[in-house]
């Protein structure tokens, strides 16, 4: 059960939140921890295989008595710290990439074969570290009830991919649900423009991107090469600000706010500013997190190029465990050095170079992230690039421009929404009470089409549930 | 307190009544229930084949219209058609075994296989080939200038990633497609790729109306994977019926049954995760092996290209799929080259 499906559109949200709302305030995070539970088994298909569950469950409990220890001993603080980064990092690597070592050492996968990929750990076990830095700042105090804890730390929103929230800022907003219709019918906008997102775009791209790179690179021709990088940036940019706008629908539907994850981030003019929109928890995290403690921009220019190349590092390896993240995140971190020491002065100058630029960079950077097997990221690559050196090729005559003919009444509003403009008219006409029935319509008319599409075929599982 | 303790329980009740409700539909266990699922005889609810990619027709109309007359326009490909025939070294198929045989299948649902117990006359006269000894004959591209070949998204990459090896063949196929849609449903008939990539509509029929609109002396039939979420024996018999459409239709024609091509170990496991364990290599073995049955060895014969896209164990060498379950555009040009391999002459 992810956001996108019918029984947690008309089934679980509503009666979720209509026993959230009715019941007492001393009873609703317990009520919140129970539908989550019950939520994360549904999700991780605990019913098959309860490893998720359980993890997550001991982490759960783990990590709170970790951060009771920490505020009970505050000077061993570097132990606690010590103790919930091998903890939770020991448990995440392990998982993502046990397998992976283990085809490196022995050539195959034999062992770790089947091991599953617990739903949400990678989010999870960042939560948890924040929270015990957080604990150990002084930032926060440890939360002694088992209960509240819990609730933040499985709360079915962002469980299965985020938005990764501070357990401060959350535990208020959970302390003081605003059960107002305001904040209920922004919630409701929130989640179905999420939804459209994810179900109208998302999902109706991304076949373009699988048929392509499924043909066989050698038989794919240049043209459509670059169309299925764009296909694909724009299906990865739907599909997670979907979730994340879904979350946070969900929260506001539930009286309480979640950080937003993206701000329209395709409208960046540097690599630099791309990564404060796009993914903006997880940004803010290795900020919080790695890039200050060892010293960031404060201690000189070594300083800050260790501290961007550890952050960009383990970007990288937090999404994945093949060799094409880790270049990745070397990548990223090539691109942003380059923009801070040289050229950031002229894309902050001269705007529409920037948007160039990063309408270049973006399926560029993208086409590195999605291709695991070196084959493929070759093949691609020397499709994209035409003049690197080629082995045979074998395209099918204007391939490119049949598959534009089949899509591009879904890549036009794809490449639409996502500039600010959408979001420009819906603030214009939210103004007047005429307007905001206008936007209202809209959204009912996506959500219908969402609904449809989603009976008729199956949403696609959230592409970032497998981070 | 009172209140609260009332407002807590209706809460709970309203709670414990949604996760009643969202957690057996959430976890598909009522979903053998459901059409489409588990074992069932009607195989038109079958969802497309997943993964495909979601185009037919591909496109452009070559500057020559084909003409649908009723005598069979023999086209060669085009140009270098020396350079795109099979050379004599690579065309020997390898030999295997057929891997799994019904009896080591210990999990799956009852296995309804066509009964072949009694011993007509024909089963005892009838040459006892698998298909892989009998004595093929290879062919030319003219070989191809009156076929028809019938599949489904197998088919359609065959048709659009042949690069002008069966350009003169006529395609009958589409993403979905089963024996039952193929007998009942219309599907836009075109050529084959030329070597750029460009093949030709040529209309849209039905079967029985295509069959009739032009003399075709051999048929290759695939067809199986869009229903493996049927009973092994409603499959078969829909198979059946299309051959017999077919046979009747053409009496002089020479078929080929073609087994389905296997599916990669991987896609295998990953159709199990998700609770489509119908899709599985297990209940292939079964349709090919019945479809293999079918073969008179005289006129319908029995081709298996998993004889060169399989990889010890059985399942589809994945170093020649994306997806698991399509080879991609280089192996299907290899795909039509093996055909030119498994030719059958017949006099008169």
């Amino acid at each position: 059960m992810g956001f996108s499906s019918i029984e947690y559109i008309f089934l679980f949200m509503p009666f979720f939140a209509a026993a959230y709302r009715i019941m007492p305030g001393r009873f609703r995070n317990a009520l919140l921890l129970a539908g989550s539970l019950v939520f994360y088994f549904a999700a991780s298909g605990a019913h098959r295989d309860p490893t998720a569950l359980i993890l997550l469950a001991a982490s759960a409990i783990a990590n709170w008595l970790v951060g009771l220890l920490a505020s009970e001993f505050p000077r061993s603080r570097k132990l606690w710290i010590a103790v919930s980064v091998i903890f939770n990092f020991g448990i995440l690597f392990f998982f993502k990439y046990a397998g992976a070592a283990e085809r490196l050492i022995t050539g195959e996968r034999v062992v770790f074969e089947d091991l599953i990929f617990p739903l949400g750990i990678s989010f999870y076990s960042f939560k948890a570290v924040g929270y015990t830095a957080d604990v150990c700042r002084g930032h926060v105090a440890a939360e002694t009830s088992p209960v509240r804890f819990a609730a933040w730390f499985c709360m079915f929103p962002t469980v299965t991919a985020g938005p990764i929230t501070s357990y401060g800022a959350t535990s208020k907003e959970l302390d003081g649900p605003d059960f107002g219709i305001l904040r209920f019918n922004d919630g409701i906008r929130a989640f179905v423009t999420g939804l459209a997102f994810k179900v109208l775009l998302a999902d109706r791209i991304y076949p373009l991107f699988f048929a392509v790179s499924t043909t066989g690179w050698d038989s794919v021709s240049t043209p459509l090469a670059w169309l299925s990088m764009i296909a694909y940036s724009l299906y990865i940019y739907f599909d997670f600000a979907g979730y994340s706008l879904m979350a946070i629908g969900t929260g506001r539907m539930l009286g309480f706010e979640l950080p937003v994850n993206f701000r329209t981030p395709y409208m960046s003019k540097s690599m630099t500013e791309f990564w404060r929109r796009w993914h903006i928890t997880l940004g803010a995290w290795f900020k919080n997190y790695i890039y200050i403690p060892l010293g960031g921009s404060r201690r000189g220019k070594a300083v800050l190029i260790f501290s961007s190349l550890a952050v960009w590092l383990f970007t990288g390896i937090w999404h994945g465990s093949t060799l094409n993240f880790l270049i990745w995140g070397l990548f990223l971190f090539a691109v942003v050095m380059l923009e801070k020491f040289f050229i950031g002065k002229y894309l902050s100058r001269f705007p529409w170079l920037g948007h160039i630029y990063m309408a270049f960079l973006i399926p560029v950077s993208w086409t590195i992230f999605a291709f695991p097997k070196t084959a493929d990221l070759a093949g691609c690559f020397e499709r994209l690039f035409p003049f690197l050196p080629q082995g045979e090729i074998f395209p099918i005559y204007h391939d490119w421009l049949t598959y534009l003919g089949r899509y591009w009444y879904y890549l036009l509003p794809g490449l639409v929404f996502c500039t600010s403009l959408p979001g420009f008219i819906e603030k214009k006409l939210s103004e007047k009470p005429a307007g905001r029935i206008v936007c209202d319509a809209v959204l009912a008319a996506l959500f219908v089409a969402s609904v449809w599409f989603l009976r008729k075929f199956d949403s696609d599982v959230f592409m970032y549930g497998n981070f | 307190m009172k209140k609260e303790g009332f407002r807590a329980l209706i809460s709970l009740v309203i709670f414990i009544l949604g996760v009643a409700i969202t957690l057996p539909m959430a976890t598909g266990v009522l979903l053998d229930k459901l059409p489409g699922h588990g074992e069932i005889t009607e195989p038109d609810d079958y969802p497309d084949f997943p993964g495909d990619p979601t185009d037919t027709d591909a496109e452009i109309t070559s500057d020559v219209p084909v003409e649908t007359t009723d005598g069979v326009t023999t086209e060669t490909p085009d140009t270098g058609s020396t350079a795109a025939l099979p050379d004599d070294s690579s065309s020997d198929p390898v030999i295997i075994t057929e891997p799994v045989t019904t009896e080591d299948i210990t999990t799956l649902p009852p296995v309804t296989t066509v009964p072949e117990v009694t011993t007509s006359p024909e089963e005892l006269t009838r040459p006892a080939y698998t298909g892989s000894d009998f004595p093929w004959t290879k062919v030319g591209a003219s070989y191809f200038s009156d076929a028809l070949f019938i599949g489904d998204s197998r088919t359609v990459g065959i048709r659009n990633a042949s690069a002008g090896r069966l350009a003169s063949a006529v395609f009958f196929c589409d993403i979905g497609v089963s024996a039952s849609k193929a007998m009942n449903n219309r599907y836009e008939a075109t050529t084959g790729a030329d070597t750029s990539g460009k093949y030709t509509k040529l209309g849209t029929f039905t079967l029985t109306d295509l069959l009739k609109s032009r003399t075709f002396r051999k048929i290759y039939i695939m067809v199986g994977v869009n229903e493996l979420g049927g009973s092994i024996g409603g499959i078969t018999n829909n198979i059946k019926k299309l051959l017999e459409t077919v046979r009747t239709a053409c009496p002089d024609a020479i078929i080929f049954m073609e087994a389905n091509l296997h599916f990669t170990a991987e896609a295998d496991k990953r159709y199990a995760s998700q609770g489509k364990s119908y899709m599985s290599n297990a209940r292939m073995y079964q349709v090919n092996s019945n479809i293999a049955d079918m073969a008179d060895w005289d006129r319908v014969f029995y081709i298996d290209i998993n004889e060169i896209f399989d990889i010890a164990g059985g399942t589809f060498n994945p170093e020649y799929s994306g997806d698991g379950v399509h080879p991609t555009a280089r192996y299907y040009r290899e795909w039509a080259d093996w055909f030119y391999t498994k030719g059958v002459i017949k006099q008169g």
